[in-house]
């Protein structure tokens, strides 16, 4: 019985040495873009989606499409040896590049944890090197966390992207992670992404509300009028689920603590 | 009539009372969101309610409401491309409104005929929203829920300035239409019953549409495309034998903002940590009703 | 007096000229899709036709909507589909003339519509919406009637109704004019009669009512006098 599993364990651990790892890939989502940056195999990378613009580099990549909606056509063109997605790209699509032949990895990215392990396991499939990215990033998150929650701690907010309705993050998001891991308490609450009433806000007394969205012009016109404060933030970093988001932090962290005066 | 008019008062002042008091929220809650809330809440409803009946009537027909010809679509057109660029979609909104108006305005007088009207409304719409949704297949994955708000139709939260603004929207609407209500009532029997009492058909036709389509512009500008509302009070009142427009004004003015301020508060109060479009609920209502009135007309087919 | 001069209409009416004293009846009457009740409404103005139509010698169109009416109204072909009750319509059509009450309800009495008055309107049958129709014109009161295709209801109760209502609008000097393909209603109660085929007029004069039927129809007419009326197969 022992000879048989050490057999089993042998040989697939001469399987997984002895795949080569892939030199033409596709990346379907920008956090997935961002990772293989972030491990040094962009060279790797022929083509990601129009929304991959982290970091700058990634948008001279040629382009095969949205997120939900790729153009398989401009995949197959470019013969990649493997796709890299996560779980927001539509199930049907995923199965039909597998049934053209191309292999597929999905991975899901929603949580801080998850960008770690995503970040570890696609070092892996570049290159046989040591867990070094995943740690890189678990050591550089946690020290700029410590310097959030400086001005975050004890903080009654919340991350919101719109104010009517005021759509905003649970606990269950990275966004949501990212105050509780400051030591800040999170308005919205359990869940994920959701939309709360106006009355729910006022009667939890936020500090203030961290209004996140892409586009320079947002409005904190509403919290305003409720007599909330308000801390914009530059959110092109922020609100992406992968390595780089550790900028976001740092730009909220400026945000914040500027206004809070620390 | 002013007995009912002021049971009309009455309700209304009921639902009002109700509806900001409930929960016992601070003095600051009811200033600043209840009250902006509760003026847009009724006055949206009693816009899109006045409109339906003179829509139903002018239009010789039942299953008309205020966006049959369209301008439902554009003003959706309108904030949808705000999104898409991020400016704000409530101006956008009402301007691809009032362009709406006026493209329909024209249309109106070079078609001349009822039927026609309707059909190019349909076409209207169904352009418009194809345009909607192939705006939002490439925005930006953000601002869905505010899409979706404003597609579905919801009140948004407002200064008590605005709010009170719309109140006045509504009540000008009404005092403008009531005179009206003779020949309305004359549109309603047909184009040719109407010109042997002595009206043009189609100019009075023209004059209704347009008043009544800005005043939905502005309502669609702040609220969205609610449903279901436009059609099913008129009809409510009709079954309740309010048959002529005068009193059917009246009736939709309180009842749709009523119904509006009741929906909104089975969602309120309903569900009070969170934020749901009011559309859901007037669709979820209105339209196992419009159907009844499907159903029900067909039998005088 | 009513009098059309070369009035055409698009491709339907060609070239019509016609006219019709005070206290008389014409009958109007051609094929389907002659063009009768397009000539009717373009009498009434409801059309925008080309040529003059001038009623006592003032051009229908240069008279605006509101009076057009009380100087020629309409039985229709076609009633509107509604829950308003006899009573409602010719409220309506009273609150434009200014009619009020009391006018309203004797009206109602002698056109027999006092049980009827509070019932909706499409519940009623057949004659008695007639009825209300013709109650709405004595109610306005115009110096013209036009009736379109009235006894389509191939109902004798109802002709004996029309009758009735055409024979008092001629003793009030009132100009009438019918539109029918019943024949034997319209001949036997008309001082003159005109036909339309394809558009355009065939007068009576000078003919023979046979041939002039049979020219009219294009078809073979049997006719007799029995008693000074006439009888069609």
């Amino acid at each position: 019985m022992k000879f048989f599993k050490i057999l089993v364990l042998s040989s697939i651990l001469f399987i997984q040495t002895a795949l080569p790892s892939p030199k033409k890939v596709v990346s379907i989502s920008p956090a997935i873009t961002e990772i293989i940056f972030y491990t040094g195999n962009e060279k790797y990378m022929i083509g990601n989606t129009i929304y991959c613009t982290i970091p700058k580099e990634a948008k001279k990549i040629p382009k095969i499409g949205g997120i939900i909606n790729p153009n398989i056509e401009k995949i197959v063109a470019l013969k990649p040896e493997m796709i890299i997605t996560t779980t927001i790209t539509p199930n049907n699509k995923t199965k039909l590049m597998e049934k053209l032949g191309i292999s597929v990895k999905t991975y899901q990215i929603e949580t801080i944890e998850d960008i770690e392990k995503v970040t570890e396991s696609v070092a892996n499939i570049f290159e046989r090197r040591e867990k070094k990215f995943g740690e890189k990033f678990r050591k550089s998150y946690k020290k700029t966390i410590k310097k959030l929650s400086k001005c975050l701690k004890g903080k009654k907010t919340l991350i919101v992207f719109s104010s009517n309705p005021i759509y905003t993050a649970g606990n269950s998001t990275f966004l949501g992670e990212i105050i509780n891991d400051a030591e800040g308490i999170n308005i919205a609450g359990n869940g994920k992404y959701k939309t709360i009433s106006a009355e729910y806000l006022l009667s939890r007394n936020p500090d203030f509300v961290i209004l996140a969205t892409m586009e320079g012009k947002a409005t904190g016109k509403l919290f305003k009028e409720l007599g909330i404060k308000v801390i914009k933030v530059n959110s092109t970093y922020l609100l992406k689920p992968g390595p780089y988001i550790i900028k976001g932090i740092k730009q909220l962290r400026k945000a914040v603590c500027i206004e809070e005066q620390f | 009539m002013y007995r009912r008019t002021v049971l009309g008062f009455l309700v209304t002042g009921i639902v009002s009372i109700c509806y900001l008091l409930i929960g016992n929220p601070s003095s600051e809650i009811i200033r600043i969101i209840r009250s902006p809330e509760f003026l847009l809440t009724f006055s949206a409803g009693s816009i899109l309610a006045v409109s339906g009946v003179i829509f139903q009537n002018v239009l010789s027909n039942p299953l008309a409401d205020p966006y049959i010809l369209g301008i439902s679509a554009g003003s959706g057109l309108g904030a949808v491309i705000g999104f898409y660029f991020g400016k704000d979609p409530h101006i956008f909104s009402l301007l691809t409104g009032i362009i709406t108006v006026f493209l329909l305005l024209l249309m109106a007088k070079f078609l001349n005929s009822k039927l026609k009207l309707l059909l190019f409304g349909v076409g209207l719409n169904t352009l418009f929203s194809s345009l909607i949704v192939f705006l939002i297949a490439f925005g930006k994955i953000e601002n869905f829920p505010s899409i979706l708000f404003f597609l579905m139709g919801f009140i948004p939260i407002i200064s008590l300035k605005k709010a009170v603004f719309f109140l006045f929207l509504s009540l000008i609407l009404l005092f403008i239409l009531l005179p009206f209500s003779k020949k309305v009532d004359a549109l309603a029997l047909g184009d040719s019953f109407a010109y042997f009492t002595g009206i043009n058909p189609e100019k009075e036709r023209i004059v209704l549409i347009f008043i009544t389509s800005v005043f939905i512009a502005f309502t669609i500008s702040q609220t969205g495309i609610i449903g279901f509302v436009g059609i099913v009070i008129p009809h409510i009142g009709r079954f309740l034998k309010i048959l002529r427009t005068k009193k059917l004004l009246l009736f939709s003015f309180f009842a749709g903002g009523n119904a509006l301020l009741i929906a909104k508060s089975i969602l309120k109060f309903g569900f009070p940590t969170t934020d749901i479009p009011v559309g859901t609920v007037t669709a979820l209502i209105g339209a196992p009703i419009f159907i009844g009135v499907l159903v029900r007309s067909k039998r005088f087919a | 007096m009513l009098k059309a001069k070369n009035v055409s209409y698009k491709n339907i009416l060609k070239n019509i000229s016609f006219w019709a004293n005070r206290g008389t009846v014409t009958g109007i009457i051609g094929e389907n899709g002659s063009g009768k009740t397009t000539f009717l409404k373009a009498l009434s103005g409801f059309l925008k036709f080309s040529g003059r139509i001038s009623v006592n010698g003032k051009d229908i169109k240069k008279i605006p909507v509101n009076l057009r009416t009380s100087l020629i109204n309409y039985l229709p072909q076609e009633f509107p589909q509604t829950e308003l009750t006899p009573f409602d319509i010719l409220n309506i059509t009273g609150e434009f003339k200014k009619i009020h009450g009391r006018e309203i309800k004797n009206i109602i009495s002698s056109y027999n519509l006092t049980q009827i008055a509070s019932q909706p309107f499409l519940s009623l049958s057949g004659g008695e919406k007639v009825r209300v129709f013709l109650a709405k014109i004595e109610l306005i009161n115009p110096l013209i009637v036009l009736l379109d295709e009235p006894s389509a209801f191939l109902d004798i109760k109802i002709t004996n109704i029309l009758k009735k209502f055409v024979e008092r609008m001629k003793r009030l000097s009132k100009t009438v004019i019918i539109v029918s393909n019943d024949l034997n209603f319209t001949i036997n109660i008309s001082n003159h009669i005109v036909g339309i085929k394809n558009g355009s007029l065939i007068s009576q004069s000078g003919t023979d009512i046979q041939q002039f039927l049979e020219k009219v129809y294009e078809t073979k007419i049997k006719l007799t006098k029995i008693d000074k009326k006439y009888f069609i197969f």
